[in-house]
């Protein structure tokens, strides 16, 4: 199956080249409350680029938008001139299902490209919350990822190529379509995660993999976290290789609509055979460890159905709400148990309602914590016994989610992990590339 | 600052047993597997970070070039210092610092030879995935610059997949830490950029890798089949049924009879193709993929299809394939290696270009191939001491690479770029992508001190360039080269 790729790329759907400065729309695309003068809506690579570099030769701000389901993630920008949206550049260019290679542009809607690869019984391993209004191209500059990294890696492990627009509007790539590539600098890994800093995506080659032949899941309940933890990667050692590990805390777990227990849950993925044999491996472990009774869900729709409130779990939109913070922490994975101590320690002692979820296999958690209301002191007491907690511990945490007030308080949502010459690469490569801090000025590392 | 001085301060840094500056020490630090070459003024063996950290600052200082090097068995030239100066080899530091099997991460020094990371820690079930052809060789330092290959990153992804973090220390000195063995660092994935980057943009001192829990069982298959264009068959379909074996390689007739020659595998002389095809994973997996495979292989047309469980069977069928660099040796003096990468779908059709060219400059071409990635390693077979041959060979490497990418590939899938194709680079890279590129590069190394003219085109044309050159000083030995 291929779409006719280089047609598609020079198609113009009319050309777009003044930002429309319609009040109404422009208040929705607010960022921290900051109300864009204009947004651009381009429909071509040329289009994007032209529109950046007019507001960059004009000391204009400029923030690329996908789904904007991220908005939050960061610290406050500096300013807001212009949104440029992606919603037109949002189709498969090229697929080849032989190749199991996907070209797409920024805009398109992940959980649409993923039904597109169903069909063809492929699929593309990369993971984002809210995946039904999230795009490609903001899944790889918010590095996301959910429960089944454990199996399938991050962003990093299947971007092959990339087409961006410096701020100047000068277009470029890096990598190309096939999946093995050194030629050249890996401009895709500067992309991955980079928040809308250094360029705006455009296009994105991507490696695919064929749907699993089989896959189960299944709830097994523990009394406390650390055992939860332990019985993770134990499954691990053993040689089990599940897809994903998710440990959710009582209040956790009771926010999914499960029995407010901790729980852990277990994804595997494999041949028909393959999954049973896993699940019996699993059951045996946890009889040794626990006794407890492992609860299976079986058919293809519960299991998908399921999963998907535990990947919005901190990106809900219920937690845009006041006295309402998320801390993301990326830790080793046998550190995770201790963070879980940590943060239900720290909130007990502060008088703070948490929620934790942790991918215990791949060593990323996030706290949801509801904090007394106007307490934001307490609140960042609470950030910061988990943050040096973590830190601490050579891992890294961040404040993904905050209202608008704590936010600026914190001097960087972004933590205090990144050494001295880390930050001056970081900031040298920024300048670099955007050296008029054009796009989204002071949202990333040490207000970049 | 002269050669004298120069020595004196590389004695200060280093002592007198680790810096080599006679012509008979250094003469072996010229060159690489490729076919450039260039004496350095000295060459220092650090036992550790803070040596290199005053190296780079001392070089930085008297703007002297600085070359890292593993061992040597790059294929592009990269290692070489082509403007001289000091080449540092990484060969003392080569420790394993630690491993958590847990937490599925280990550190090691630069050094480290690949395979002896693998063997260090097998006791406790893991191992590190990425395994080029050079394994026994090649450092992991040296992988990372290059972010490495080989027969098994079609399931596990290549070096780069592989790296955690690093510890770099960038001309002038400074050391920096980047990525680590927890997920999500803010800011910019740093290691990653860092990875691939052959060298210009420091010196790597330290990597933290992840490790891989060994799979229970291995299981592979070795199909013969008539024709490429049916062995090609068979690969699409493996991957159509839904399959990502952990290895796809493919032999072609004129490869199959070379090993025969050489070492007898035991394939058939009207053999037209080769087809080794390895899954592991759990043995309830093997077996549920065991049929699909060899039923895919005999409807393509494979008119034999054995299989391997026992590793000692296993080996034997990998035997003709990891034979296929010395069997090259034994019957041309000399040849030349391409690392093209196309589209998985073209492999057919640019596979019978492939012979074409061979036949337009009267070349014998032998072909191996990654065929689940599509990586295309031609070797050009040659006599460099017929007259005017050396010619030929070059051009026709360059009509097979930019063939590869006329279809939508490009000139190197896991050997780099090095001195050998960085006047290629604007065949795949616009002016614009290499500007970008560098723009970043001056960030780590502004003045271009370490590893310099490398990767990026010297922007002299090509009939000038010291590519012809290089080919005519061949060096001996190549029959070693690592595919």
């Amino acid at each position: 199956m291929k779409a006719t790729g280089n047609k598609k790329r020079t198609r113009r759907t009319g050309k777009e080249t003044t930002p429309k400065t319609d009040n109404e729309n422009l208040g929705k695309l607010a960022i921290d409350g900051q109300i864009p003068k204009a947004v651009a809506y381009p429909t071509t690579n040329e289009e994007a680029a032209e529109f950046l570099r007019e507001a960059d030769s004009t000391g204009k701000k400029v923030s690329v938008r996908g789904g904007g389901t991220k908005l939050r993630i960061g610290n406050s920008i500096e300013g807001l001139d212009l949104v440029i949206s992606t919603r037109k550049l949002n189709q498969i260019l090229e697929y080849e299902a032989a190749d199991l290679t996907l070209c797409v542009q920024a805009g398109a809607n992940l959980a649409q490209v993923q039904s597109k690869l169903e069909k063809q019984g492929q699929f593309l391993p990369i993971t984002s919350p809210l995946s039904a209004t999230a795009t490609v191209g903001g899944a790889i500059a918010s590095n996301s990822s959910g429960p089944t990294r454990l199996q399938y890696g991050a962003a990093r492990d299947w971007l092959i190529g990339v087409r961006f627009a410096l701020a100047d509007g000068t277009l470029a790539k890096g990598g190309g379509r096939v999946v093995k590539n050194v030629a050249g600098f890996d401009m895709m890994k500067l992309m991955i995660g980079s928040m809308g800093t250094l360029a705006m995506l455009l296009e994105l080659n991507l490696k695919l993999l064929p749907l699993p032949k089989a896959r189960a899941t299944v709830l097994i309940p523990f009394n406390a976290e650390h055992e939860a933890c332990e019985a993770a990667l134990r499954i691990i050692d053993k040689g089990i290789f599940p897809t994903a590990e998710t440990v959710l805390d009582s209040n956790g777990a009771e926010s999914l609509g499960l029995e407010a227990r901790t729980t852990l849950l277990i994804e595997v993925r494999n041949t028909a055979q393959a999954v049973e044999r896993q699940l019996r491996e699993i059951q045996q472990l946890v009889w040794q460890l626990s006794g407890a009774k492992v609860e299976r869900i079986n058919d293809e729709d519960s299991q998908s159905k399921f999963w998907s409130p535990v990947t919005d779990f901190a990106y809900r939109p219920s937690l845009n709400a006041p006295n309402t913070l998320v801390i993301k922490a990326g830790v080793v994975p046998t550190q995770v148990a201790m963070i879980i101590r940590q943060a239900h320690q720290s909130a007990k002692m502060n008088n703070i309602q948490v929620e934790c979820m942790a991918h215990a296999g791949h060593g990323i958690l996030y706290v949801v914590a509801k904090y007394p209301e106007n307490d934001e002191e307490t609140a960042l007491k609470f950030i910061k016994e988990i943050t040096a907690k973590v830190e601490s511990n050579s891992g890294s945490a961040i404040i993904e989610q905050a209202p608008l007030t704590l936010k600026t308080q914190l001097k960087d949502i972004w933590g205090n992990a990144l050494s001295r010459t880390e930050l001056r690469l970081m900031r040298d490569i920024k300048k670099k590339l955007d050296p008029n801090r054009t796009l989204n000025p002071g949202r990333f590392v040490n207000s970049i | 600052m002269n050669k004298a001085q120069l020595v004196k301060e590389l004695i200060k840094i280093f002592g007198e047993d680790s810096v080599l500056h006679h012509v008979e020490d250094i003469m072996v630090y010229e060159y690489d597997f490729s076919i450039d070459s260039n004496r350095p003024e000295a060459v220092v063996l650090p036992r550790n970070t803070e040596q290199i950290s005053q190296l780079m600052d001392l070089c930085e200082k008297n703007k002297i070039p600085v070359v890292p090097r593993g061992a040597g068995t790059g294929l592009n030239g990269g290692s070489i210092p082509v403007r001289g100066g000091i080449v540092v080899s990484l060969a003392r530091m080569k420790k394993l610092v630690k491993h958590e099997p847990k937490n599925r991460y280990a550190v090691v020094e630069p050094g480290m030879v690949n395979i002896d990371l693998s063997n260090e820690i097998a006791s406790t079930g893991y191992f590190f995935a990425p395994d080029p052809a050079s394994q026994r060789a090649s450092t992991i330092g040296g992988n990372i610059a290059l972010n490495s290959g080989g027969p098994h990153c079609l399931a596990l992804g290549s070096t780069t997949n592989h790296i955690l973090g690093l510890e770099l220390v960038l001309p002038g000195g400074e050391v920096v830490k980047t990525g680590g063995a927890a997920p999500d660092r803010p800011g910019y994935d740093l290691t990653g950029f860092i990875v691939g980057s052959e060298g210009t943009l420091g010196i790597i001192t330290e990597a933290t890798v992840k490790t891989m829990k060994i799979p229970e069982a291995v299981q592979t298959f070795l199909a013969l089949f008539h024709t490429i264009d049916e062995a090609c068959e068979a690969v699409a379909q493996v991957i159509g049924a839904g399959i990502v074996p952990a290895a796809l390689e493919m032999l072609d007739q004129v490869m199959i009879e070379l090993i025969e020659r050489a070492m007898h595998a035991g394939y058939p002389p009207d053999a037209g193709a080769v087809l080794l095809i390895e899954i592991d994973g759990l043995r309830e997996e093997l077996g549920d993929l065991q049929d699909t495979i060899i039923d895919i292989c005999r409807r393509t047309g494979a008119f034999d299809v054995k299989y391997a469980t026992s590793e000692e069977e296993r080996q034997k069928l990998w035997k003709g394939r990891k034979s296929a660099a010395g069997a090259l040796g034994q019957v041309a003096p000399n040849f030349y290696l391409h690392d093209g990468v196309v589209p998985r779908t073209k492999l057919p059709e640019v596979m019978h270009k492939v012979m074409e060219i061979g036949r337009e400059y009267n070349l014998v071409v032998a072909n191996i191939f990654h065929a689940g990635d599509g990586n295309l390693h031609p070797s050009l077979l040659f006599d460099a001491r017929e007259p005017g041959i050396l010619e030929r060979v070059i051009e026709a490497g360059e009509k097979i690479l930019k063939l590869c990418v006329d279809v939508g590939g490009t000139i190197t899938g896991e050997h780099g770029i090095g001195t050998e194709k960085q006047e290629y680079m604007t065949w795949i890279f616009s002016e614009a992508d290499l500007e970008t590129m560098r723009k970043v590069k001056d960030v780590f190394n502004p003045n271009d001190t370490a590893n310099p003219w490398k990767v990026f085109p010297t922007r002299q044309s090509c009939g000038e360039i010291s590519l012809k050159m290089r080919l005519l000083k061949s060096k001996p030995g190549m029959e070693e080269a690592w595919i």
